[in-house]
């Protein structure tokens, strides 16, 4: 059921994830709801964003797409993903590994974290490519040369014998996008990239990530909480807070006519260097506590449209224009528009025209 | 790029109504030895902070940014001597501090106090709020008994916390209210100066607002001084009066806040706001980008540190360091460029 | 005008309001599903209960022997039935010098580490906070006496004092502060010069009731858990040194001493050996599986996370 349909000639999304929830459990007993029922999908080649602050879910979404998350005591508690009209969720642990690093990798927040230390930085790179392809060990070392040049990262043949230890941050988040590039993935995802970077590394990488696309060919997820960074990279953006998606559109729509009044909150609040503002709005509350979440819509406390139907049930993803997606009260209250979107959707599911 | 000329005058009154300055430091100096070998001989030195200069007027606020390694956290902490300088001058409400024993300096300590960037790691977390605010009193022996329950109430109010909140521990409240509990025990002794250290950078977005508008309004309140530390330029630009940008230790450009967003001088904090990305979509189409990585503090580059990575880099600025000089009317730049 | 941006938009925005006490129910309630360190905890606390209601629960008088039942094996292999687990070579019963044993040990185990620990946390903490001189001096102190044989140093400190158990203590407890200092000096490294030190500093709070303050209650559950081996340590350490003739001295009993005296009479009455080896290697195995388990389960507790 292709819900996300819309005017782009590719229809089938490369991935796609529906409904999907990830919950963990806790020692005493009680369930924390990480992802609670996210949809989102992205077609081959785009750049899509995935926006968040802390307890939205979305770094636990991109490690469900592959399973990375610690298996006890997380596990999925319902939903699928889809990737090329496969469902990973139905993949044995054996069928994963061959997926990751192949067709969809993934480039993480610390590179020191992630890169082992004991290892040059060319052993980990061929490690990698090894392990998807029929390659000699030669061939394989020239491979990481050549992707530690395509990353640019001078002089990539003697680069390629240094530690980790050896390199500055930037440096090594480049190692990391080299190695997660390796296999030409078809589907890139990059959690939180730049944020442990200085700002003019991160627009080092930033620009580096657009030519992936360009050159190898991938499809990104850039997952960040930054917004800036969102509006400079990113071809389409999803929302998330508190394990929910709250609104998905193209990237132009989202910053000049946000519909949620949480995206519509976040972009008053953040100071800006284009603007100034004498007095920043804010956005009232604090987040909620994974472990004891409120009723209804996720966003209510901190509202300001609140009303009784907010408060008791979660409103769910309608869709006011194409391309758009919100899950909100307010505008399916409004259009009147409300779970039969979905099945209305479905049936124009096969025109190519909005 | 340039801004009308209105808020630029009423920020040279400004500017001119409170000339009495609060902090001066000069020539402000630190490096930290590092030692090899039983004896512990020096074999090098993190040059942390070089030779910088700039002072703060009453009821002002001074911004300053810079990337990792640039000297701004260690600058904030020499000014509390919570380190101990190497070498230059604090001088504080026209007092040299330098000097001072540690008893001097501790009642020194009312007037000048510290915002840190994790609120976690700097409170207590076997100390209940109540206790952490008033610890400060209680070292400094004043507002005992009644009184200093019923002052750690107005100070919760103050940052917009409830009266029971005192009972509570730190774990048990969210990142935000757990800055507000630093901002509460920074205020408990009505200090002049506040150094905030990145104070918004670990809280999530949504909630930056909310403290970065508290900080404003206390400001006001209690005619707080603000040096205000960050990385995050939209914020320095948002809170500060003037700003410094720093780089490897040194301040490459000093200006009230308009002129130096809107006409940046210094190579690197064009490349600095080049860098940033806007939250509009199409909105910047020329990036500078800078090649390279931030040079190591250990070993920096010889005359100007930033020569490495200047698109304009001259023969003079290898060999030379460039003092911060003043180009237009309160606009300082350390560049060889003219 | 800073009122209207309250952080609180319901009543009581707690993150997590747990009772006051829930760290220690935490542990209680971790403890019952960790089984094993769940019987260690209870194996300790019987012989801890043994230990103090000795004169009670004993059948027998431990010093006074009948020479007529000497040597008598348990009771369910033959022996007497008054004597549950025999009787030794002078006919006193086995069992109540367990008890009378136990109480020994345990007070040795304890007193000698609580002195060696106090001193030791209180060298590391100076050590660790102060840094330069200081430091060197006492690492320097740790190192030198680290690199003389633990036993050997025991021995001639009971040689040229004589044998009693206070001097026993003494000797035990002059080799038991290094490890505590090491210990509480590193976990002073790891806070010292961080956010919760600069904090106080900035506040003015003078170098003692930094220690005692904010860094003794952050680092104290970590030593509780070396407390707890040092323990097992020098229960294994007196029992070493009154085997070999230099501990606890008769009459008085001590399941060391039991095994030295019992030596002689292996392998034909073997319950004078057997019961004591067996009473010591599980009191020891016991203590290790608790601290093991205290280390694990402190652990989110010392950085003030809620679990």
């Amino acid at each position: 059921m292709n819900q996300f349909n819309n005017n782009r000639e590719d229809v089938t999304p490369l991935l796609s994830v529906h409904e999907l929830k990830t919950y963990f459990r806790t020692e005493e007993g009680g369930v924390v709801k990480a992802v609670d029922g996210a949809s989102l999908h992205i077609r081959k080649k785009e750049i899509l964003g995935v926006v968040g602050e802390s307890g939205s879910g979305k770094s636990i979404t991109a490690m469900s797409i592959l399973r990375l998350f610690p298996s006890p005591p997380g596990y999925i508690a319902g939903g699928d993903i889809l990737f090329e009209n496969e469902s990973l969720l139905t993949k044995t642990p054996k069928e994963m590994r061959k997926i990751r690093g192949k067709d969809i990798s993934m480039v993480f927040q610390e590179p020191m974290s992630s890169l082992n230390p004991a290892y040059t930085v060319g052993y980990q790179i061929r490690e990698n490519i090894m392990l998807h392809q029929k390659v000699t060990k030669k061939e394989a070392l020239v491979h990481s040369v050549d992707m530690l040049r395509l990353v640019g990262i001078p002089s990539p043949e003697k680069k390629v014998h240094d530690y980790p230890f050896q390199m500055s941050g930037g440096m090594r988040q480049r190692v990391m996008v080299a190695m997660a590039l390796s296999c030409q993935p078809k589907l890139l995802i990059a959690d939180e990239p730049t944020t442990a970077l200085d700002v003019t590394i991160q627009a080092q990488i930033l620009r580096l990530i657009l030519d992936t696309r360009d050159k190898v060919g991938s499809a990104i997820m850039l997952i960040t909480h930054d917004l800036g960074v969102v509006a400079e990279v990113c071809e389409r953006v999803v929302v998330m807070y508190s394990g929910k998606v709250l609104e998905v559109a193209y990237v132009k729509d989202l910053f000049n006519n946000p519909t949620h009044p949480y995206t519509q909150g976040l972009l008053m609040a953040i100071p800006r260097l284009d603007e100034t503002r004498p007095r920043l709005s804010i956005i009232p509350g604090s987040i909620p506590n994974p472990a004891n979440m409120p009723n209804g819509c996720r966003f209510h406390p901190r509202c300001q449209y609140t009303d009784e139907r907010c408060r008791t049930e979660h409103p769910p993803l309608v869709s006011p224009k194409p391309g758009q997606w919100v899950s909100c009260w307010r505008v399916s209250g409004e259009k009147g528009v409300e779970s039969n979107v979905i099945a209305a959707t479905a049936a124009t599911a096969s025109t190519t025209k909005a | 790029m340039s801004l009308p000329q209105q808020p630029l005058q009423l920020q040279q009154q400004k500017l001119n109504s409170r000339k009495e300055l609060l902090l001066e430091v000069k020539n402000l100096t630190k490096y930290f030895p590092i030692n090899r070998g039983i004896l512990g001989r020096e074999v090098g030195r993190v040059h942390a902070v070089e030779h910088i200069s700039f002072s703060i007027a009453k009821g002002e606020t001074l911004g300053l940014v810079g990337e990792s390694g640039c000297g701004k956290s260690t600058t904030g902490r020499l000014i509390l001597r919570l380190l101990e300088p190497t070498s230059g001058d604090i001088i504080f409400h026209g007092q040299r501090i330098n000097d001072l024993n540690q008893n001097e300096m501790r009642k020194l300590r009312k007037e000048m106090q510290i915002i840190f960037q994790d609120p976690m790691a700097s409170l207590n977390p076997r100390m209940t709020v109540g206790d952490l605010i008033a610890e400060p009193m209680e070292v400094h022996g004043i507002n005992k008994g009644q009184n200093k329950d019923k002052y750690i109430k107005e100070l919760l109010d103050a940052v917009g916390l409830r009266p029971n909140h005192m009972y509570c521990f730190p774990r048990e409240l969210s990142g935000g209210m757990r800055q507000r509990i630093g901002i509460a025990r920074a205020l408990s002794l009505k200090p002049r100066l506040i150094i905030a250290d990145e104070p918004v950078s670990a809280l999530d977005v949504s909630i930056r607002s909310q403290i970065i508008n508290l900080l404003e309004d206390l400001q006001e309140e209690f005619n707080l001084t603000y040096l205000f530390i960050a990385h995050d330029m939209s914020v320095v630009k948002h809170i500060s009066d003037r700003v410094g940008v720093m780089y490897l230790g040194k301040i490459v450009e000093l200006a009230p806040k308009p002129l130096l967003f809107a006409n940046p001088q210094h190579p690197y904090t064009q490349a600095l706001l080049s860098a940033i990305p806007i939250p509009t979509p199409g909105a910047k189409q020329d990036h500078i980008i800078l090649e390279g990585d931030i040079p190591n503090p250990i070993n920096p580059p010889s005359g100007c540190h930033f020569h490495t990575r200047c698109r304009y880099v001259m023969e003079r600025c290898r060999q030379e360091v460039p003092l911060l000089k003043e180009k237009t009317s309160s606009h300082f730049v350390a560049c060889h460029l003219d | 005008m800073s009122k209207s941006i309250a952080a609180v938009t319901e009543s009581i925005d707690l993150r997590d309001s747990r009772p006051r006490f829930y760290e220690l129910r935490r542990l209680a309630k971790k403890m019952i599903k960790d089984r094993l360190a769940l019987y260690a905890l209870i194996f300790l606390l019987l012989i801890f209960f043994s230990a103090i209601l000795a004169s009670v629960i004993s059948p027998h008088d431990p010093t006074t022997g009948d020479l007529w039942s000497r040597l008598q094996p348990p009771s369910l292999a033959g022996g007497y039935s008054g004597h549950l687990l025999g009787t030794d070579q002078l006919g006193r019963d086995i069992l109540s010098r367990l008890f009378y044993g136990g109480r020994v040990s345990l007070r040795i185990g304890f007193i000698t580490v609580i002195f060696s620990s106090f001193v030791g946390i209180f060298l590391g903490l100076l050590a660790g906070y102060a840094g330069g001189k200081t430091d060197t001096i006492i690492m320097g102190l740790v190192d030198i006496q680290f690199a003389f044989p633990g036993m050997l140093v025991a021995l001639v400190f009971v040689m040229v004092l004589g044998p009693s158990e206070l001097h026993l203590i003494y000797a035990l407890a002059f080799n038991g502060w290094m490890v505590f200092a090491r210990m509480a000096r590193s976990l002073v490294l790891t806070f010292r010069d961080g956010p919760l030190i600069e904090a106080a500093k900035a506040i003015g709070v003078k170098p003692l009731k930094i220690m005692i303050r904010h860094i003794l209650p952050n680092i104290f559950a970590s030593l509780m858990t070396l407390f707890v081996l040092e323990v097992a340590r020098i229960i294994g350490a007196e029992a070493m040194m009154s085997f070999l003739g230099y501990g606890i001295q008769p009459p008085l009993s001590s399941w060391g001493l039991m095994i030295g005296e019992g030596r002689k009479y292996f392998p034909m009455a073997w319950w004078l050996i057997v019961y004591p080896g067996i009473m010591i290697a599980a009191t020891v195995l016991a203590l290790n599986i608790f601290s093991n388990w205290l280390t694990t389960a402190i652990d989110p507790l010392q950085k003030g996370q809620s679990g």
